[in-house]
């Protein structure tokens, strides 16, 4: 695009395309794992080219430059920065850490903690993503179309909050623990999940469409979980209290009979579990409890 | 080392020998000071136009044992945004308001200080204080067991045999490697192992036929009487709760008919957490005025002030019904670790906020206390680290202390009904640097009894912290910001001799050396004594006599004081 | 004939300090008041022993000297890009120290056995805190005492004479003045000796202790079961809690292991510490090896952290799961394996103890044990407690001091000797 008018629409439409797309390739297999934490977007709109090869990465206890690790080629233009990772990631953590605009698209599976912390921007993981991603996300989204691994949308040990905003959507399956001390923001899981979804939550969103590991909501003191599939049982700290025709998540009306349960009571919790009844024949004795009353 | 050193030119401030800001020669050779320095092999630092003062000695800061490591394993997202790397020759580790051992060796002596005190160790764990002392390089330390609540002293106390409570006193130091005897709200710790608690001096306690009272006097007079050199160091009872100045004033005033008029026989530790008046946390205001009151009348009473910082912190006392009430209160995670036969442990995260009303209070209390108390021999600056706030924030406690503007622009941002309600505002005092000195090193190797510490004399250890400030040429008032910098990051800091720290960067890593007393009293008496409590041992402990023992071989550096007991 | 009293038996996390061992030409006789357990070990001290180093070549192990031994294992640390060090659950505080520094040193990662162990445990007691105590308050006061998720009677032989049940304390003496409750998925010998014993379905933990929660918290249930546990059983246990002047609870692997894990643990540790608004309620980790308490300790004060510490970026991280041992192995991500105080290959999963075959594997041990048998290069050293001193911590974090009454085989050092010319040579 050549620069010539000054106007303003020119200028706008300069900058827009501006932007380019860029291919990451691992320049062999690795072996030992490698933290690629500064890799993010605006990395590559703040520095030059030859700069970000030399930016700093770890494989295994070793110090090394970007460029020796991976191969970077542009590969056309876009309206937002755009990283694409081809090749296997899988033994590489933290990519998109804190990251605030721009693409992140992973051609492969993705390794450990991918989009930490991040504010703004996309991430897109087309196989299977690693434990612990889009952990203690603050804004942005992430979509995943394999499974995804423990700790999704969570936070590390010890801390109060994970999650405080943002999307994700996981089109598989994820592990254990989704949501971990969530706050706020909206997970979706299209397959089954693990154990514990929501545990020690405080707000938020989890939708999960398929079923769920036992302990869902542990600890919960807010926020909302949905489960359309089979849940074994229900924690006795929480309390049923009523059918729901259908329920609200985001713009989607879910119809069919959902139980809402609140809880965690032992946590003096005011959380809301919605299990679709439909799935969950074995829970139906809590129906005779609003007879009962 | 026989390096031999020569500080030339620096503004010396040495209260223990007068010395405020004289410019003077200190010379340093095999580890002391010494009269003068020759030679070709002499360093010489130039600390022209800087300050020269004694290392610092903290005299209560949790930095080892069973409760700090619970502590540090409970938070790890403290360590995690703090943490340093390792260097050569320097061990990698992590802060920040429970940092690891390696850690908290190069921090404080970043910060000029030499001597650190670890107030308060469990007996029967005493084993794993000395190993992570051990493990803390750079800095001397000791330790004080904690024995208010421990059964053999309590027996004693409640059979007045004082005889016997002095030789049990006089072994366990020795035994245990230890310092003084810390007292930590004395009854209630007893009364935790059944979930209780003491609400003053005299409660009695569950199954024994003591009050806290009696607890107090009768440890005081056993100090007295085995002569060790620093007073009962005492935790009082009621910590935390409005209102409790009195009880506060009363523990000081409990001991008062037993003042010889030679030194002060009590020592109140941390009393901003004792000094709240006010029947509710709603009324909640500071009796730092009343408490000051007392202090100013009363020389037998010496106190550090606890101060609290606005930032994280961790709090971890002996006291474990407090620290239950306070996990009650927060909702925060909380840690209990009672020890059989002695005493509790609790530990709750924490954080200062200046907006918080409760929390202004309580800062607003710390240095009203520190104002208000006269006579800075008296009156020492903590933050009973981690509790208040972490070591690293001395400086600033440093810079509210001498100018009345950082405590301006501290106010400014702090909760207006707590100042309205209290008399901070009000106070115009600032402390010289001068006084810095002896709240932050002479008066506290003073009251413990550190002869080689805290001073410039001929004769003591050489530790030495030159600070980057020159004191002629500012106005400590209006440029506080700018010792406070220096007090973060000394220009030099020599510890025993070598030097340690350039600019505020550890250069050297050293061994320290653990203090402890080691008494001697009449051979009979002891012999009787630890007959008798070896015969109950069994009973008592769940481990062997022999286990309890700490073989000197242990310290990595052991630096016994010899004290003649009077018995 | 020398009787060395005072000795601590180098077993389980009981750490009991009152063995008296009789000595006659460094050998040893007899020992008293040992459990079978720990008199087992020392009475077998010449069983399975290795004696010579040995370092793999060309896929045979050829017998080699100390030095030689040393030099390999120091040339395999400096040519890793990330080396495990790993084990601790069987030596002193000392030893763990060195490999700490080693670790730290190399950019490597260490990590103990409670990572498949206890670890839960301490990822639960991260979330929640733990009210604890050491074992002399349970002696002294306990009327209720519960264990769950352990049999001690054959894990802990002592435990329950020395610190439970079966105890003397000061206000509370012998078993017929303390109520003795067992969960556990089977009936267990520890089981039979119970007042009360409650059998769970397995993998149903975290649910009945959500549910005796809720009752401590005055909450009904909405439901009549579960776990397999009636609600009027469950009601009779709360009731039994609330009402004790003094409780404790005791936990092992059937929390630690079983489904939920961590979080079946912070659900204790919910529960404990509800209880404690009503009456005196504490629990301690019923810990397997007696110095896995140690491992934390000192890499907690040292590092900051309990377990899974990786130096790699040059200061210490922590996260379980990503710098766990086990997880590194098996994902492939290290290229050698330093072993001391541990014996992976017999109690790792199956399929990580396969990827053990493709890393260099160093072990200090005492016997010939299957983790010896992969080694590429194994290096004798001492019984920890028997034939070397050293610090180590029972399982309530009470610091002891350990023997040493025989001395080892000739020309076999101490792990902390051995591990002193490793990492001088590597600094």
């Amino acid at each position: 695009m050549k620069a010539s008018s000054l106007t303003l629409a020119h200028y706008r439409s300069r900058e827009v395309f501006d932007l380019k797309v860029y291919q990451i390739t691992p320049i062999y297999e690795f072996r030992l794992p490698v933290v690629a934490d500064a890799i993010k977007p605006e990395l590559f709109e703040e520095k030059r080219l030859s700069e970000v090869l030399n930016v700093e990465v770890y494989e295994g206890s070793r110090r090394k430059r970007f460029g020796e690790l991976f191969k970077v080629k542009e590969a056309g233009e876009a309206e937002e920065t755009t990283l694409e990772l081809i090749g296997d990631f899988s033994k590489v953590k933290r990519v998109g850490r804190r990251m605030s605009r721009g693409v992140i698209r992973v051609k492969g599976a993705a390794g450990i903690a991918f989009g930490e912390a991040m504010k703004g921007g996309r991430i897109v993981v087309e196989g299977l993503a690693g434990p612990w991603l889009g952990v203690k996300m603050k804004g942005g989204s992430i979509e995943v179309y394999g499974d995804a691994g423990d700790f999704l949308g969570g936070a590390y040990r010890g801390e109060d909050v994970g999650m405080r905003g943002g999307s994700m959507v996981v089109h598989g399956r994820a592990g254990w623990n989704v949501g971990y001390r969530m706050k706020n923001g909206l997970i979706i899981v299209e397959g089954d999940v693990g154990g514990f979804p929501g545990v020690h939550m405080s707000g938020g969103t989890i939708y999960v469409k398929g079923g769920c590991g036992k302990g869902a909501g542990a600890f919960m003191k807010n926020g909302r979980i949905v489960v359309l599939g089979y849940v074994p049982s229900i924690l006795a700290s929480f309390s049923f209290e009523e059918i729901r025709p259908s329920i609200r998540v985001e713009s989607e009306r879910l119809k069919g009979r959902f139980y809402m349960f609140i809880g965690d009571l032992s946590e003096k919790g005011s959380g809301r579990l919605f299990i679709n009844a439909d799935s969950n024949k074995h829970l139906s004795f809590y129906e005779q409890l609003i007879e009962e009353l | 080392m026989s390096g031999k050193i020569l500080i030339k030119n620096g503004f010396v401030f040495d209260p223990m020998n007068g010395v405020n800001g004289e410019v003077m020669d200190i010379a340093v050779e095999n580890g002391k000071i010494v009269e003068e320095v020759k030679g070709a092999d002499v360093k010489v630092i130039d600390a022209t136009g800087m300050v020269v003062m004694p290392g610092g000695v903290d005299i209560h800061s949790h930095i080892a044992g069973s409760k700090v490591n619970s502590g540090r394993a409970l938070r790890p997202e403290d360590h995690y945004r703090d943490y340093e790397p390792r260097k050569p020759g320097l061990r990698s580790g992590v802060g920040r308001t429970v940092p690891s051992t390696f850690v908290i060796g190069y921090r404080y002596a970043r910060m000029g200080y030499t001597t650190v005190i670890e107030p308060a160790t469990p007996m029967l764990k005493q084993r794993h204080t000395i190993e992570e002392l051990n493990d803390i390089p750079i800095i001397d330390k000791a330790s004080f067991p904690l024995v208010g609540d421990c059964w053999f002293v309590m027996e004693y106390i409640e059979k007045n045999m004082l005889k016997e409570c002095v030789a049990y006193s006089a072994w366990l130091l020795k035994a245990l490697k230890g310092y003084a005897l810390k007292i930590v709200n004395p009854g209630g710790l007893e009364s935790w192992g059944w979930g209780g608690n003491v609400r003053g001096l005299d409660d009695n306690i569950p199954n024994f036929n003591l009050t806290p009272r009696e607890i107090l006097r009768g440890l005081c007079k056993v100090n007295q009487m085995l002569n060790i050199p620093h007073p009962i160091h005492v935790h009082a009872n009621r910590l935390g709760q409005p209102g409790n100045y009195k009880t506060l004033i009363d523990t000081m005033d409990c001991v008062r008919d037993l003042y010889d008029g030679y030194k002060p026989i009590i020592y109140l530790t941390h009393c901003q957490f004792n000094s709240y008046a006010g029947e509710s946390w709603i009324e909640l205001t500071s009796g730092a005025p009343e408490v000051a009151d007392y202090v100013n009348k009363h020389p037998h009473v010496v106190i550090d002030i606890g101060q609290v910082i606005f930032s994280n912190a961790t709090t971890m006392t002996a006291d474990g019904p407090f620290q239950f009430q306070l996990h009650l209160l927060t909702d925060y995670k909380w840690v209990n670790a009672d020890v059989e036969c002695e005493t509790s442990a609790g530990i709750v995260p924490f954080r200062y906020k200046k907006r918080n009303y409760v929390h202004a209070i309580q800062w607003i209390t710390g240095l009203e206390l520190a104002l208000m108390i006269k006579d800075p021999w008296r009156v020492f600056l903590t933050t009973d680290h981690p509790n208040a706030g972490p070591f690293t924030e001395y400086p600033r406690v440093v810079g509210w202390l001498i100018s009345r503007k950082a405590r301006e622009a501290t106010m400014k941002k702090v909760n207006a009904r707590a100042l309205k309600r209290t008399m901070l505002d009000s106070i115009d005092r600032e402390y010289s640097l001068y006084e810095i000195a002896i709240v932050t090193r002479a008066g506290t190797a003073n009251v413990l009894g550190l002869k080689s510490k805290g001073h410039l004399g001929v004769g003591a250890d050489a530790d030495i912290a030159i600070y980057g400030f020159n004191p002629r040429n500012i106005d400590l008032s209006r440029d506080y910001k700018l010792v406070r910098r220096a007090f973060r990051r000394a220009a030099y800091t020599i510890k025993g001799g070598e030097v340690v720290c350039v600019n505020g960067e550890v250069v050297k890593s050293t061994e320290g050396s653990i203090f402890w007393i080691n008494p001697s009293i009449s051979q009979d008496l002891e012999d009787a004594v630890i007959s008798d409590i070896r015969g109950k041992f069994r009973d008592y402990y769940t481990v062997e006599f022999d286990s309890y023992l700490i073989d000197e071989s242990l310290l990595v550096n052991s630096r016994p004081l010899q004290v003649k007991g009077g018995v | 004939m020398e009787v060395i009293k005072n000795v601590l038996c180098p077993f389980c996390g009981c750490c009991c300090d009152d063995l008296e061992v009789e000595v006659d030409s460094n050998k040893i006789i007899n020992v008293r008041n040992a459990c079978a357990l720990g008199r087992g070990k020392f009475l077998s001290l010449g069983e399975h022993r290795l004696l010579k180093p040995l370092v793999r070549v060309n896929g045979e192990y050829v017998e080699t000297d100390l030095d030689k031994a040393i030099e390999k294992a120091v040339e395999m640390v400096k040519n890793s890009s990330y080396p495990v060090f790993y084990g601790f659950g069987c030596t002193s505080c000392e030893a763990i120290k060195l490999c700490l520094e080693m670790a730290d040193l190399s950019g490597g990662l260490a990590d103990n056995i409670s990572v498949v162990c206890h670890g839960p445990t301490i990822l639960g007691l991260q979330d929640m805190g733990i009210p604890s105590a050491t074992l002399g308050q349970v002696r002294h006061r306990a009327d209720l005492i519960i264990y769950w998720g352990c049999n001690p009677v054959e894990a802990h032989p002592r435990h329950m004479l020395r610190y439970g049940p079966l105890s003397n304390g000061r206000f509370v003496a012998g078993r017929k003045n303390r109520r003795m409750v067992v969960v556990d998925v089977r009936r267990t010998p520890t089981a039979a000796m119970a007042d009360v014993f409650i059998q769970v379905k397995p993998n149903s933990d975290f649910e009945i202790l959500t549910a005796l929660r809720a009752l401590v918290n005055d909450l009904d249930l909405e439901v009549e079961e579960v776990g397999g546990v009636s609600a009027a059983k469950l009601e009779e246990l709360a009731d039994m809690m609330v009402n004790a002047k003094f409780g404790a609870l005791f936990f092992g692997l059937g929390l630690t292991m079983s489904y939920g894990k961590e979080h079946n643990i912070e659900s204790a540790i919910a529960l404990v510490r509800d209880l404690n608004k009503k009456t005196k309620f504490i629990m301690i980790p019923m810990r397997g090896h007696f110095n896995v308490t140690g491992a934390n300790e000192v890499f907690t004060w040292q590092t900051g952290y309990p377990f899974c510490v990786d130096f790699s970026m040059g200061y210490p991280r922590y996260n379980p799961g990503e710098t766990s041992a086990i997880d590194v192995i098996a994902r492939g991500d290290c290229d050698l394996v330093f072993v001391v105080g541990a014996d992976p290959c017999s109690h790792l999963p199956h399929h990580i103890v396969e990827k053990l075959k493709n890393v260099k594997l160093i072990v200090l041990d005492p016997a010939v044990t299957p983790t010896v048998k992969m080694a590429d290069v194994a290096i004798p050293v001492a019984y920890v407690g028997i034939e070397a001193g050293g610090t180590a911590y029972r399982m309530d974090g009470v610091p002891l001091q350990l023997r040493k009454v025989v001395d080892p085989p000739p020309g076999i050092l101490s792990d902390v000797d051995v591990l002193n010319q490793i990492l001088r040579r590597l600094k």
